[in-house]
């Protein structure tokens, strides 16, 4: 049986980790959540991962960008999605697409389904 | 003196010789013309007064103006974090309802997770309605020229309602020390609101100097001393220089560059402030942070006449 495909969610509004989740959930993904950064790295450090999906902004210090930098580190092979619900100028969103991430998503979403298909896509092309 | 005494003191026509020159200095007016000088200076001063009370009533509005392009100002200031705080609640109600339709679409919904996207969209739809509303209480001109009972310690949350997320996202963390049982005041509540976010936000701008790393403090602290509600907002940030202290109230005095803050809060919270027959001091040092003191005097309607 294939194996699952495994996704990081991180974001502070456990709200939004929700709703991906049970997206995620039925695209047949083991899905891992995080509602911090800190906690986010340490996952990424000690499992292996094929999808992040990472909120930019997040309080406490350790935001998007550093998730980023420990899954460059950790995790070099897997996809990275930054989501923002803040205004983002165009040379910081084309920073983390240098720096690492394949995808750039606006909160609020346009459509859920078509989002989660396209960040799942980065992973299972054949899909 | 009274006209009456001017006019018995000064003989009639009589000129006066110096003793030095035998010129004529002082030529004395006769009681009539004295008269005559004494209702010309009466409707002069008339006319003055006249005049000042209409450069005062030009004042008056001048300055309700202010206060208003002030509010509308902070509001701007305090756009990027509006616009953010209603943005995470309309996310969620934007993904719930993708969830209950596609839900309904594909039948991968049973009651329990209809009931919790409804819900959860719910929660949001009245998070979001709670920040509209007090952005528009917060424009609105003051329609309680007397003022209001406040509560002191309420006004300091609803000062962080909008600023909350924006502080959060920055790693600051905010302890609160409220005492219990303020005694009410009587005030603006938006006034005295905006001089709070004024200093919040101050505050979270003198933390974009710190290290990221370094633990960022906001702590206000509401106290009832010598019959003064005394407000304390303090933070362990990077301090003010006392070149900066001196002028940190003065109308137009920005240290941010051109286009960010009109230079306007700090000179708008401080004539808040004194409408409510208060103070407002500060006290600065690179080590110990940035602590401002507010202090509040109990007396019922003590509002300056507007």
């Amino acid at each position: 049986m294939k194996e699952k495909k495994r996704v990081l969610l991180i974001d502070d509004e456990e709200i939004i980790v929700d709703i991906l989740r049970r997206r995620f959930e039925r695209l047949g993904f083991a899905v891992l959540t995080a509602y911090d950064g800190s906690s986010a790295i340490d996952l990424i450090q000690q499992e292996k991962i094929d999808l992040v999906v990472c909120d930019v902004k997040m309080p406490n210090g350790t935001d998007g960008e550093d998730v980023l930098k420990a899954k460059q580190k950790y995790n070099p092979s897997s996809h990275f999605v930054a989501i923002s619900g803040h205004v983002m100028t165009d040379e910081s969103v084309q920073l983390l697409m240098n720096n690492g991430a394949s995808l750039f998503v606006k909160k609020p979403f346009p459509s859920l389904a078509d989002v989660t298909q396209q960040m799942a896509m980065l992973v299972t092309p054949q899909n | 003196m009274t006209k009456k005494d001017l006019l018995h003191a000064v003989p009639a026509g009589r000129r006066q010789q110096s003793a030095a020159t035998d010129h004529p200095v002082t030529e004395i007016p006769s009681a009539v013309e004295l008269d005559d000088i004494i209702g010309v200076l009466q409707t002069k001063v008339a006319s003055l007064t006249e005049l000042l009370n209409q450069k005062d009533l030009q004042l008056r509005a001048a300055r309700t103006q202010l206060a208003q392009v002030g509010k509308l100002a902070t509001l701007g200031t305090l756009g990027a974090g509006v616009a953010h705080e209603l943005n995470n609640p309309l996310t969620v109600i934007s993904a719930e309802a993708d969830e209950l339709l596609d839900g309904i679409k594909q039948g991968f919904r049973d009651d329990d997770f209809t009931v919790m996207s409804a819900s959860n969209i719910k929660k949001c739809a009245e998070r979001m309605r709670l920040i509209i509303d007090h952005i528009r209480q917060y424009t609105r001109k003051d329609e309680e020229p007397t003022g209001t009972r406040l509560d002191v310690n309420s006004i300091v949350k609803d000062s962080l309602m909008l600023l909350e997320n924006q502080l959060r996202n920055s790693g600051i963390s905010i302890k609160l020390a409220l005492a219990e049982h303020l005694p009410a005041i009587w005030g603006h509540a938006n006034k005295l609101e905006s001089v709070f976010q004024n200093l919040i936000s101050n505050a979270r701008d003198a933390f974009d100097e710190t290290d990221k790393n370094q633990r960022k403090e906001l702590t206000i602290q509401t106290s009832l001393v010598n019959q003064e509600i005394v407000v304390k907002v303090s933070d362990n940030g990077c301090g003010i220089p006392d070149e900066v202290q001196a002028h940190i109230f003065d109308p137009f005095f920005t240290t941010k560059e051109v286009g960010r803050g009109t230079g306007l809060g700090m000179s708008i919270a401080r004539s808040n402030v004194e409408e409510h027959k208060g103070t407002i001091s500060l006290e600065s040092s690179p080590e110990s942070g940035t602590e401002f003191v507010i202090r509040l005097p109990l007396e019922r309607r003590n509002l300056r006449n507007n």
